[in-house]
């Protein structure tokens, strides 16, 4: 959310819009790929299905990179999230408590009930969503269309703006955690509408808010900000002087949208250890996932290793995620694997 | 593995059952005897040093031998002479009428007799207030209902008072209860399932629901959980809310408790279950969710605009109780420019000489008004009034002119303070109050961070929390267009045409369409024109 | 395993109590409402720089020169009473602000002096106004810029003005009304854009006006009045990060003109043939950049329509609508030539304040990718282009008078 539009803008230009919609576009296949395997096997999760098809060994093998992937994730973000609040909000706390925090408001969840999981994200979004459209609806008055302006970039070669769709793609790839509630859920047909609702809310908001910075800040100057939406923030003047910057309102929904971020990878974690070593001690496994996470999030050096690292698994998890799903669709097709019916 | 992790092996604990009481035990299948004497000494024995067990010896039809055993203080004086004594000795029949079901039937003038034979069951009949009559010569006796307590009338609530709405709440009566809601529920579908819970008390307990609403798991799942309270003594039904409820570590009450007879009702005609137990003027309804507790029945009195109205503004005051102060002390001591350069000038003159740090002094604030309150609460009614006026003003007056607080901080407590006292439901006020504290502590250290953190952890705790199975928040997590409409608002009752969804009732439609008439001939329209607006 | 919960997060407890890095009450943070920045004057001055941030000999050369001259404000916390009681303050701000002086060689380097002189953090999320003096703006602010930029309290809402006098003269005026001087002068820059004397170029527009390609920046130029209030006496604009010039009060009515940006605050006074001099304020304003790439050759066109009230009638009493029509084509005869004027003169300063640049570059990629590039060679072309303004005046209204 924070730095997604400077990683797209980085690589696009001016096309970071088009970018974002050919991002948007390309991971809904990857969506769409995943209700029609929840369909196809609606009593398996992700790890359940992909054993079916590829074999135990093989589907462990890609599972276990699946889970380690989702592991470093969930450092990294939260690295992420700890750099952001040591940089704009809280300049002397050690950043090992905002990770600590971080994790441990994912490791008390009690993962066994896969409602509250739901209930939680459910819960969270208008919170999420509310105090965003208040940070981008006054900054519409901020946005010259020159800045917009060619919306195909500037000089721009098909590699550079693929690129900036894969860094789109990644930057929205944690819907991958509908692929662990299919199963719980109680009419799956139904409840995959609400997963595609939930993700166009979702990377639409991201789409407005590539556009707005852009439109606000243009393709130029977003280069030499970090975190250009925070920097966006504070730039609203809000009437009446209640607060006298809102950047707090938003640095807190930015809070609630990171922790959804990271319970929804966390859930992926949990959920899927459990099931690969045919465990019920959520509490153990999500405590072992704390510790890890806590300690890759403490690797790297400096801030600009966390975004290289970043964008690092984003591409690469972009590429793994998409092809696996293609992968197991098109062999679930051709060997007539099928899941039991519900 | 380690063995720090190392799996419980949860020995399964052989269920504890509490002694049960000797007396009883030993005349467990003790038949009564046929000798008159014997069966008196026996209970004399029991009842030895009682100074209100009572036995009335007299002669039945003038010839034989009987006695009465009561405790008198449970019982009517007046109704034992008049309808059991008097027909008893004035009556002069033969002996082959001197049967028990003889007397029961053509001579007692008394409602509730019963026939007894065992012991223990006579012993525990005296004890709640019957009176039971032995005979010379039968082995079976009479148990008679002349239980008479001593109660208080029915008053206004306490705790929950309204403005337009009945005036009448339970008191400790289980029996005035029980008419209470009857009087309001005059169909034979108004279930009162009666138990006994507390192996001393032996206090009565009462399930009451709609049986062609209630949902039948519920209705189970409440009945199983009362039956396994194992305990000696049931004092207020606030002790079987903490046997029966869903999470005893949660700060949060999950059954509601109300003292209004409407209230109760209203819920038991949604589809919930009431729980009356006898000396408690409080009733449980289960399941309870956190929509219940910013909600009073008079909303349902007042036009649907106004109470959506005082609805919202009980929920921002239920959020202010909660985040003000510790907002106040993230934004004074860390984050002072998220507030106006004007506030802050401000702010800052008024901490002048102020010795502690915003912190402290909001932590000092907070505790010295728990003190308060809870001061006010104990004290005699006659001395509470004055103390809480010397102690709003006078004590908080002299601490800010003291320079020990500065005015703002004054004002800041006594806004989340009042705003605590907006919600109608005193355990769920007095929950988030305390969560407070919790919450000024992690503001206090991680500023902006603490505060959303903690805020996160205790709405994740809430949203996890269940209420025999029905989530905690539930219009909102998980979301129900439906059940929204009777939450944060209170839509019209046209509006709420079924019950909510959450308690999965039997009967889900509750209100039907609304009803419009033509308006009536109104003087004003001359030419006879009274078609409807619409 | 309950046990070795509760230890463990006692261990943590321990860390905790530690904690409160970032806790610093209202008392214990110098509050820094408005900052200047000159440059100084060796000889008349006698500031040293201390060993703070360098060492004496090991300031590298570019840093000698010019040595900052840092002047701040502080709100003295505690100082200005609350509330009516004590409110018998006649004698001004003096003693509810509090002036310090410093040097550096740069921003962080004056800053890192201050502190060393405080007993306070400093702190800068209340920071209303940063004064430059004309030599600092003219010399370029890029490196102010940076720290300002960097330094995540500074709020993106505060003002940069550029001073025509000593920028320190300007928080020492003592505005007699309010406790706080650089409180009065945020207020008066505020309130001046909501009357439309002045376009919404705060700190965070501005800076992206200068980063951006093909735009000039554009902020306040003020002058200190008998040393308690302070004038806007124009708007200093930009060529990169260096001031090149500055436009008077009514050419910053025709910049807003320009750049159709409501409402409408300058007045024009226009006298017909017969004597009458009519003055109208504008009220509500409508533009449109037209940009044309020809042969090679961009051109813009400006079509400006003002919505006019007539405010005042002198030296006649003869308003009526053929009348209106007569004032209307005078007013815009007017206008065009001040319009061309104005413009001229930015050209001549290479100043493209309108963002014609940007404009070109955003319509014609292939233009400005082919030929312009760089915003250097924009300069060049922007200095030799076409730009062809069209007014249209509409007067709407008189007031309460007819005639």
């Amino acid at each position: 959310m924070l730095a997604i539009p400077r990683a797209i803008i980085d690589k696009v230009g001016n096309a970071a819009p088009l970018a974002s919609l050919v991002g948007i576009g390309l991971s809904s296949i990857g969506l769409l790929g995943l209700i029609y395997l929840g369909k196809r096997f609606p009593q398996h999760t992700f790890i359940g299905y992909n054993k079916i098809i590829l074999g135990k060994t093989i589907g462990s093998l890609f599972m276990i990179v699946y889970l380690m992937l989702s592991v470093i994730l969930i450092g990294l973000d939260t690295r992420q999230f700890a750099e952001v609040l040591v940089g704009g909000l809280l300049p002397n706390t050690p950043i090992h408590f905002s990770i600590f925090f971080m994790l441990l408001l994912c490791a008390v969840i009690n993962y066994s009930n896969v409602s509250t999981f739901a209930y939680i994200h459910f819960f969270y979004l208008p919170l999420i969503i509310l105090p965003l459209l208040v940070v981008i609806l006054p900054t519409f008055k901020d946005i010259e269309y020159y800045h917009l302006l060619p919306i195909n970039g500037h000089n721009l070669s098909l590699n550079g703006f693929m690129s900036g769709v894969v860094t789109m793609m990644g930057g929205i790839s944690n819907y991958f955690v509908i692929s662990m509630v299919i199963p719980y859920l109680k009419n799956p047909k139904k409840n995959a509408k609400g997963g595609i609702w939930g993700f166009f809310i979702g990377t639409f908001l991201v789409l407005l808010l590539n556009t707005v910075a852009l439109g606000a800040f243009g393709d130029q100057k977003i280069l030499e900000m970090m975190w250009p939406t925070l920097v966006l923030a504070r730039m609203v003047e809000v009437p009446g002087e209640i607060v006298a910057r809102i950047d707090a309102i938003f640095i807190i929904s930015w809070i609630f949208a990171v922790f959804t971020t990271l319970l929804s990878y966390y859930f992926i974690v949990v959920r899927g250890v459990a099931e690969m070593i045919n465990s019920k001690n959520y509490r153990f496994i999500s405590v072992g996932t704390f510790l890890i996470a806590f300690l890759i999030a403490l690797i790297p050096s400096d801030i600009y290793d966390v975004y290289n690292y970043l964008l690092f698994l984003w591409v690469g998890g972009v590429i793994f995620y998409i092809l696996y799903v293609i992968l197991l669709v098109v062999l679930a097709k051709v060997l007539r694997k099928k899941g039991s019916a519900v | 593995m380690s063995p720090f992790f190392k799996k419980r092996t949860k020995a399964t604990q052989p269920k504890q059952t509490i002694p049960k009481s000797e007396i009883m035990i030993n005349n467990e299948n003790k038949q009564v005897s046929s000798c008159l004497e014997k069966n008196v000494e026996h209970f004399e024995e029991i009842f030895k040093n009682d100074m209100d067990f009572l036995v009335r010896k007299f002669y039945l039809f003038e010839t034989k031998p009987a006695a009465l055993l009561c405790l008198k203080s449970l019982v009517g004086k007046e109704e034992i002479e008049r309808d059991i004594i008097r027909p008893l000795q004035e009556k002069i029949l033969g002996p082959e009428n001197q049967d028990v079901h003889y007397i029961t039937e053509n001579i007692l003038y008394s409602s509730d007799v019963k026939i007894g034979k065992e012991i223990s069951n006579l012993i525990a009949a005296i004890t709640t207030g019957k009176a039971i009559i032995f005979i010379d010569g039968l082995s079976e006796s009479l148990e008679i209902d002349v239980k008479l307590p001593d109660k208080r009338s029915i008053e206004q609530p306490e705790t929950e008072r309204v403005v337009r709405g009945p005036r009448d709440g339970f008191i400790e009566q289980i029996n005035t209860n029980i008419a209470l809601l009857r009087y309001r529920l005059p169909v034979p579908e108004f279930r009162i399932e009666k138990t006994e819970v507390g192996t001393r008390t032996r206090t009565n307990v009462a399930v009451c629901y709609m049986e062609d609403i209630v949902n039948e798991d519920l209705l189970q799942e409440v009945k199983k959980r009362i039956d396994a309270i194992q305990m000696d003594g049931v004092l207020d039904a606030g002790y079987i809310e903490q046997f029966i409820q869903d999470n005893p570590w949660s700060p949060f009450p999950q059954i509601q408790n109300t003292e209004r007879p409407d209230k109760a009702v209203g819920n038991i005609l949604e589809g919930r279950v009431a729980i009356l137990v006898e000396g408690s003027p409080f009733v449980l309804i289960a399941p309870a969710t956190f929509n219940q507790f910013y909600q009073t029945s008079e909303d349902y009195n007042e036009r649907w605009i106004i109470s959506s109205i005082v609805r919202f503004i009980r929920i921002m005051a239920l959020i202010f109780s909660l985040t003000f102060s510790s907002f106040y002390v993230t934004v004074l001591s860390f984050h002072p420019e998220l507030i106006p350069a004007s506030f802050v000038v401000a702010a800052s003159s008024g901490r002048h000489g102020v010795p502690f740090p915003v912190f402290v002094e909001v932590l000092l604030m907070e505790l010295a008004m728990e003190i308060l309150r809870e001061a006010t609460v104990r004290m005699p009614q006659q001395v509470g009034g004055a103390l809480s006026i010397v102690g709003v003003l006078v004590v908080g007056q002299a601490a800010v002119q003291a320079g020990f607080v500065s005015p703002i901080t004054v004002v800041i407590i006594a806004l989340s303070t009042i705003g605590s006292f907006a919600t109608p439901s005193y355990n769920a006020a007095t929950a988030f109050r305390m969560l407070r504290f919790f919450l000024i502590i992690l503001a206090g250290t991680f500023g902006l961070l603490g505060l959303a953190v903690s805020l996160m952890l205790v709405i994740n705790h809430m949203i996890s929390l269940r209420s025999f199975g029905v989530p905690f928040m539930f219009p909102f997590a998980p979301g129900n267009a439906n059940a929204i409409k009777d939450s944060i608002i209170r839509a019209p009752f046209h509006w709420l045409k079924t019950r909510p969804e959450s308690l999965n009732p039997k009967n889900k439609k509750r209100v039907g369409g609304r009803v419009k008439d033509k308006a009536p001939y109104n003087f004003l329209n001359e030419d006879g024109d009274n078609s409807e607006e619409t | 395993m309950n046990k070795r919960v509760i230890l463990i997060s006692l261990l943590f407890s321990t860390y905790f109590l530690t904690g409160c890095w970032d806790r610093y009450e209202l008392e214990e943070r110098a509050n820094i409402l408005g900052l200047a920045i000159d440059v100084m004057d060796e000889e008349a001055e006698n500031f040293t720089v201390p060993e703070i941030t360098y060492k004496e000999e090991n300031i590298p050369d570019e840093y000698k020169e010019p040595i900052i001259k840092l002047t701040a404000q502080l709100a003295v916390p505690g100082k200005i009473k609350l509330g009516p009681e004590g409110g018998g303050g006649g004698d001004g701000s003096e003693k509810t602000a509090w002036v310090v002086q410093t040097v550096g060689s740069s921003l962080k380097d004056a800053m890192t002096n201050l502190q060393q002189q405080l007993a306070e953090k400093l702190y800068l999320g209340h920071l209303q106004i940063i004064v430059l003096n004309e030599k600092v703006a003219k010399r370029g602010t890029e490196d102010i810029n940076d720290f300002l930029k960097r330094e995540y309290e500074v709020r993106r809402t505060a003002w940069m003005v550029v001073s025509e006098d000593k920028a320190e003269e300007v928080l020492q005026a003592a505005p007699p009304i309010e406790t706080v001087p650089a409180l009065y002068l945020s207020d008066t820059l505020k309130n001046s854009m909501r009357f439309g004397k002045l376009p919404r170029e705060h700190l965070g527009r501005f800076w992206l006006d200068i980063e951006d390609i093909g735009i000039g920046g554009s902020i306040p130029y003020i002058t200190v009045i008998e040393n308690d209030r302070i004038m806007v006496s124009g708007l200093a604009y930009f060529k990169g990060d260096k001031m090149v010039g500055h436009m008077t009060p009514f050419e910053i009515g025709v910049y807003l003109a320009m750049q159709g940006k409501n409402p409408g605050g300058y007045a024009i006074a226009v006298n017909t043939d017969d004597g009458g001099i009519y003055i109208g304020e504008s009220s509500v304003r409508r533009s449109d950049i037209k940009i044309n790439v020809k042969d090679g050759q961009p051109s813009a066109q400006l079509n400006v329509e003002v919505e006019v009230t007539i405010e005042e009638e002198t030296k006649a009493n003869d308003l009526d609508n053929k009348k209106v029509k007569k004032i209307e084509k005078e007013m815009e005869k007017s206008a065009v030539e001040k319009f061309e004027k104005t413009i001229n003169k930015w050209k001549e300063n290479e100043s493209d304040v309108l963002g014609i640049g940007a404009r070109t570059r955003a319509e014609f990629p292939h233009y400005w990718d082919e030929q312009v590039k760089t915003d250097e060679n924009w300069s060049q072309i922007f200095k030799e282009m076409n730009i062809e303004v069209n007014v249209e005046c509409q007067i709407e209204r008189a007031g309460m008078e007819w005639k």
